[in-house]
């Protein structure tokens, strides 16, 4: 019986603080001296209807957009502005000027404002994408004069979503506010507004920190969303609140058309121009809007190969597995070609825009006797984001040939760090720290922050491997015995067999070895999502990667006249998906912060096909270095990106 | 002794025994405690070798008559290593510093399947690994400790540990060791263990260096590794059937059984393509030669056993040595002094022998070749004699007459091996140059010398030699050569095949100062990858056997056992006649 009342008395104020917990969703809040009504935001945008769900939507204007979108353009609305108005009624008896002001918040990637079963701020809460006016140093803008007439006056004003909406310095660079290194997150927007009786400003009832968001409390910010809607705003008298939520929907489309941009620092315009095309070139006219920029990789210096010295074209010349094995055995050490996988030696050539189709070709180029080629070739956006769902059509190209040989590309489609200056760190590691540095051993120096970031697609050969150490899986070595096919031309694994026609796609999270999250461990470990388990891998306490990996037909995914693959990044978890449409998307890697330190910097998105160093990836069938040069250009077609 | 002696005596022993026992258990708990095994004289062969540099698995297979094994239960194949009972090691797996590669160590790691039978009883031991010096003194050695209340049963799953190694100071006469060591009073199997020394790449593991422009440009060296591929294509031939070739009109059919092939104009007919003489324990069984026009095979068979010479040292040369036009089959006789001619009988569709005269070379033939002047319908030879002398030997009026051309001493030499090649090597339409190769047996030095042979002065001069100190696989004697107009310029070039550690063909060229390997000759189009080179018996021959203009390459390809999946084939392939195609 005691034990029954406990329980019920743990009930009762689980519920009571359930209740006084944080609610999410549309917030009202009202006053006695004033009424507020009829807040419509957006009023000089169209409304966006699919099925029976309303809602407004944006697509960000690419143009002159390097330095930053601003939500809408000057394109988009007469005035670059959203035209917003309210109605309200002055219940005091005499007339006021009341003091209002308009917030607006990322919805789709947002830490909850309150932290988890409490009232408290979420200590994360401060990061979300939140804004009010452009200038700063205004706080709430005084009506007109509303006499107590028993009547609703309309109230109008404008606002526009823009990059770094605190104006923080951090994002400033010699006293100038760079944007777009705080561009405005994808996803929907809520819109929130505050209207304040004078007493309260007169009074400084509402705290300089939330009037003025730039400004800080006890060294931090403070989510005014937060404060009106749970906070101490949300029991001030005199205010009256109203939250629009999921009121704007945004979504990054570029137009892929528009070209790619050659940057000076990869190729010296004067020696490279030669090579410049409409599309793909260095000029002002694409520095200003191309959405693509060409992806030149980093390449590990020490990552030399020594390649058989063998032009063949994998996809289309029939090489069979008897083919692989002998130029693998009977090649001497001093026919093989040393050589790295390299980036493109000249802008524009390896990648361009189909003028006809709109989609951006890529191709890694062939190779020639003596002009060894596997290059890595890839385009960036130049144009971050931290966080959004990020969706691509590509057409890449196909890995696997008919018999289940590697070309020795690996498709990627990945987003890395839009910078390593201070301005894009990631939160702090509290716990020991990251190992900030992407290239670096076990040895390395921690550190409290980091600005490398990486979230992967890498798709290639390779196995589904997880081990709690490096043991590659055994294979028979072939023996360089003439006289004895069976010696030298050696079987893959049986167990490997069934997975000829598969590929690996790997997804990865460069957490930098932060081992602040709870779950954080070494070797192989199942995350649950849904009703799928996914084995996610860390090599090593001090490896800076958590990796899922899950075979995929190679033809499924590249043999189609298009494939999806989509990265959705958000504040607590990531997950990647693949499909044949948009719609039938399927789940094949899962990560939250339970396991791994999700990034909150700013990532660019990168595709690419590039030649790895299969040592990256144990168990590999088919080591690179005796993968043929290839003997045609490998294409690869972008036809579509989306951030949502 | 005094009472009160004996009890600070006895107390004294306590006090140490004590301190051991704290000692002991201080090791154990900090993992410094180890058991001591045995230096092991027996060797457990590792499965197989890996493609990965210092990785080792053992699955114990290859091991009989060992208390240590078990057949019981197996993770893969039928044994595996059984640890009985209490305080018990496993069999050890052990191998020499001296075998793995020292580049790169610094951490080892190692793992084993384990299989608990069924029994309800908690499970403890250690998986270890221990780096021995020469008397088995423990330099280094890591423990992984198992335990567990209650293990899964009846289920085979995998421990592992990594050893920091790096501050080890390593000899070569140190021994790795992998054994498992028993805590539990339960039987425990192993199976599977895989050992690897050195570090491993990683993704992100090294700095990364931006390179923004391709900084590596590759310069071809003349006459060394890599060469460019020149791809020999192969002709469709309608009627072939693996290693038989049939009549188009179906009567006939010849199975293609040799082991070596002459190649020449043996037949006259109006294709002008060269014709294959299939030889079998140096007798002829078939004269085949294709005709491009209609995409087949024609072929005689030759029955009678023809060839009465037992010189099976020098095969016999296709010459024309009578200048009719048709190549006439030189064999030499066994006092390797006579020569012997054979010519194909259109009429009766048989060899038969029109001439056994002496070469009047008193010292008996080495080597001989064919030999062309410039302007001469006919053709010569050119032979050498056992002392080095050599002669160039033309056919008139029935008999052998011959010219001294000097001394060539190395192809006489009993430690020399060496091979002699006729043909137009430096100037189109020009009399025959002698390439001569040889290789010292004792050193294995390869060497060449070209000559251009001055009839009328009865001399041969040498217009380049060379030498290779290192080993040589090209220009060496042990090759066989063809020699032929690739490039379609009237100069013949050489092509060079051996089928020894690899096939390897190659096409060389000479200029008057020099010889260029130009490329290597690959095969493509033949049908699923039955590419010849692949073949453990590969019977090949070069010449024009698609047109003057066009150089082929004949195939009979065999192994040694019937394969299903590389069926027996012929084939004919041939390369375009310029090198910029």
């Amino acid at each position: 019986m005691m034990r029954f009342n406990s329980y019920k008395i743990l009930l009762f104020v689980g519920a009571l603080l359930a209740l006084s917990s944080c609610q999410q969703g549309t917030k009202t809040k009202q006053s006695l001296d004033f009424e507020v009504k009829d807040f419509k935001t957006l009023t000089n945008w169209n409304t966006f209807v699919t099925g029976d769900k309303t809602s407004k939507l944006l697509y960000l204007d690419y143009q002159d957009a390097i330095n930053g979108f601003t939500i809408p353009s000057i394109r988009q609305t007469a005035d670059g502005n959203f035209d917003f108005e309210f109605t309200i009624k002055n219940n005091s008896g005499s007339t006021q000027q009341y003091y209002y002001k308009i917030y607006y918040q990322n919805e789709s990637y947002k830490f909850p404002e309150c932290a988890v079963g409490s009232t408290k701020e979420h200590p994360y809460a401060q990061e979300n994408f939140y804004g009010s006016w452009a200038d700063t140093t205004l706080s709430f803008v005084e009506t007109a004069a509303i006499p107590s007439d028993g009547k609703f006056h309309t109230v109008k004003n404008k606002i526009r979503i823009i990059g770094n909406p605190r104006n923080e310095k951090r994002y400033y660079y010699k006293e100038e506010n760079q944007r777009w290194t705080r561009n405005p997150r994808m996803g929907t927007y809520s819109f929130m507004l505050v209207v304040s009786a004078a007493d309260n400003f007169k009074n400084t009832k509402v705290p300089d920190y939330i009037s003025h968001i730039q400004r800080k409390h006890n060294d931090r910010f403070v989510n005014p969303y937060y404060y009106f809607l749970y906070g101490e705003g949300s029991k001030m008298k005199g205010v009256f609140v109203v939250n629009n939520v999921h009121d704007l929907q945004v979504i990054a489309k570029p137009n892929l058309a528009t070209g790619i941009y050659s940057n000076p620092q990869d190729f010296d315009p004067k020696q490279y121009q030669k090579y410049y095309t409409k599309t793909c070139a260095f000029n002002e006219n694409l520095y200003l809007n191309a959405p693509l920029g060409q992806f030149i990789n980093n390449v590990n210096a020490s990552g030399k190969l020594d390649n058989i010295p063998v032009i063949a074209d994998v996809l289309q010349d029939n090489y069979s597995m008897r083919d692989f094995n002998w130029n693998r055995t009977f090649y001497k050490k001093e026919e093989l070609i040393t050589t790295q996988p390299n980036t493109v030696d000249c802008p524009c050539q390896q990648v361009d825009v189909d003028t006809v189709s709109g989609n951006v070709v890529m191709r890694n180029a062939a190779s020639h006797y003596g002009d060894w080629n596997k290059q890595s070739v890839g385009v960036i956006t130049r144009q971050g984001f931290a966080y959004g769902k990020y969706t691509v059509k590509v057409k890449l190209t196909e890995l696997l040939n008919k018999n289940g040989i590697w070309n020795g590309i690996t498709n990627a489609i990945w987003l890395v760090t839009n910078g390593t200056e201070p301005w894009n760190d990631c939160r702090e590691c509290r716990s020991k720290g990251y190992l900030s540095k992407y290239g670096g051993g076990s040895n390395d120096k921690r550190s409290r922050t980091t600005s490398y970031s990486e979230i992967d697609f890498e798709i290639l050969k390779t196995v589904d491997y997880c081990p709690l150490y490096q043991f590659p899986p055994a294979y028979y070595y072939p023996v360089a015995d003439r006289r004895q096919t069976s010696m030298w031309n050696v079987p893959l694994p049986k167990s490997m067999l069934q997975d000829t026609g598969n590929v690996m796609v790997c997804c990865t999270n460069w957490d930098m070895a932060c081992p602040q999250p709870a779950q954080y461990d070494v070797g192989c470990q199942p995350v649950q999502y849904g009703n799928q388990s996914f084995m996610a891998h860390r090599w090593d306490y001090w490896y800076r990667a958590l990796t899922e990996r899950t075979p995929v037909s190679d033809d499924e995914m590249f043999a189609a006249d298009y494939y999806y693959f989509q990265i959705e990044w958000k504040p607590t978890e990531i997950i990647w998906r693949i499909g044949p449409e948009k719609d039938k998307l399927r789940v094949v890697g899962y990560m939250n912060d339970e396991i791994t330190s999700i990034p909150n910097n700013q990532m660019l998105l990168v595709i690419s096909q590039e030649f790895h160093n299969t040592d990256w990836w144990h168990g590999s069938p088919f080591e690179q270095q005796f993968v043929p040069f290839p003997k045609n250009d490998l294409l690869g077609k972008i036809m579509e990106i989306t951030v949502e | 002794m005094h009472k009160k002696q004996r009890i600070f005596l006895f107390l004294g022993l306590l006090f140490a025994l004590a301190l051991l026992c704290i000692y002991i258990v201080y090791l154990w708990k900090y993992k410094v405690f180890i058991p001591k095994t045995p230096v092991v004289h027996y060797r457990i062969a590792a499965s197989d070798s890996m493609s990965y540099a210092n990785t080792y698995c053992y699955n114990f297979e290859n091991i009989k008559n060992n208390k240590h094994i078990s057949t019981e239960y197996a993770f893969s194949g039928k044994q595996s290593a059984k640890v009985s009972g209490k305080n018990r090691y496993s069999i050890i797996i052990q191998k020499p510093f001296k075998e793995f590669k020292y580049d790169s160590m610094g951490e080892a790691r190692f793992g084993a399947w384990v299989y608990l039978p069924a029994k309800d009883e908690k499970w403890s031991g250690k998986f270890v690994f221990q780096i021995v010096n020469a008397n088995n003194k423990v330099k280094y050695s890591h423990l992984v400790p198992i335990q567990k209340e209650s293990p899964m049963a009846n289920t085979w799953f995998y421990i592992s540990g990594k050893a920091d190694i790096k501050d080890v100071e390593l000899e070569a006469t140190d021994r790795v060791k992998v054994f498992y060591w028993n805590n539990c009073n339960r039987d425990v199997y192993l199976d599977d263990v895989v050992m690897i020394l050195g570090n491993q790449h990683l993704k992100g593991n090294k700095p990364m260096v931006d390179e923004t422009l391709k900084n590596y440009s590759f310069h071809a060296v003349p006459n060394q590794p890599p060469y460019e591929t020149f791809y020999a294509k192969k002709e469709l031939a309608v009627n072939v059937k693996n290693t038989s070739l049939l009549s188009t009109d179906g009567t006939k059919s010849l199975a293609l059984e040799g082991d070596n092939v002459v190649s020449g104009y043996f037949v006259s007919n109006n294709t002008k393509t060269q014709q294959l003489l299939i030889l079998k324990l140096q007798q002829p069984t078939a004269i085949v030669w294709f005709v491009p026009e209609k995409n087949l095979f024609s072929f005689i068979k030759i029955d009678d056993t023809v060839f009465s010479s037992e010189q099976k040292e020098i095969t016999p040369l296709a010459a024309d040595v009578n200048g009719d036009g048709v190549d006439e089959i030189i064999c030499v006789g066994e006092d390797a002094k006579d020569l012997e001619i054979f010519a194909f009988n259109p009429r009766n569709q048989k060899i038969a022998r029109i001439s056994k005269e002496s070469s009047h070379i008193e010292k008996g033939i080495k080597l001989i070749q064919t030999f062309h002047q410039k302007s001469n319908k006919k053709q010569s030879l050119l032979a050498i004699d056992k002392t080095g002398e050599a002669f160039l030997l033309d056919f008139e009026k029935g008999v052998w007459t011959n010219r001294f051309l000097g001394y060539l001493t190395e192809g006489a030499q009993i430690n020399y091996e060496s091979k002699m090649i006729t043909g137009n090597l430096i100037q189109a339409d020009a009399t025959d140059n002698v390439l001569f190769l040889y290789k010292e047996g004792r050193t294995n030095r390869c060497f060449y010398k070209l000559f251009e042979v001055d009839i009328e002065q009865g001399k041969s001069i040498c217009i380049q030699q060379r030498n290779f100190d290192n080993k040589c696989d090209t220009l060496t004697p042990e090759n066989t050569y063809f020699v032929g107009d690739l490039d379609g310029n009237g100069i013949k070039e050489l092509i060079s095949y051996s089928n020894a550690w690899r096939y390897d063909m190659k096409w060389i060229c000479f200029t008057d100062k020099d010889y260029r390997i130009v490329g290597n000759i690959d095969f493509k189009g033949y049908d699923k990858d039955y590419n010849p080179k692949y073949y453990e018996n590969l019977m090949l021959s070069a010449g024009n056997f698609t047109g003057n203009k066009t150089f082929s390459v004949f195939t009979l390809c065999k192994n040694r056992n019937a394969k299903t999946d590389l069926p027996e084939n012929v084939g004919l392939y041939s390369l375009s006649t310029s090198i910029s195609e």
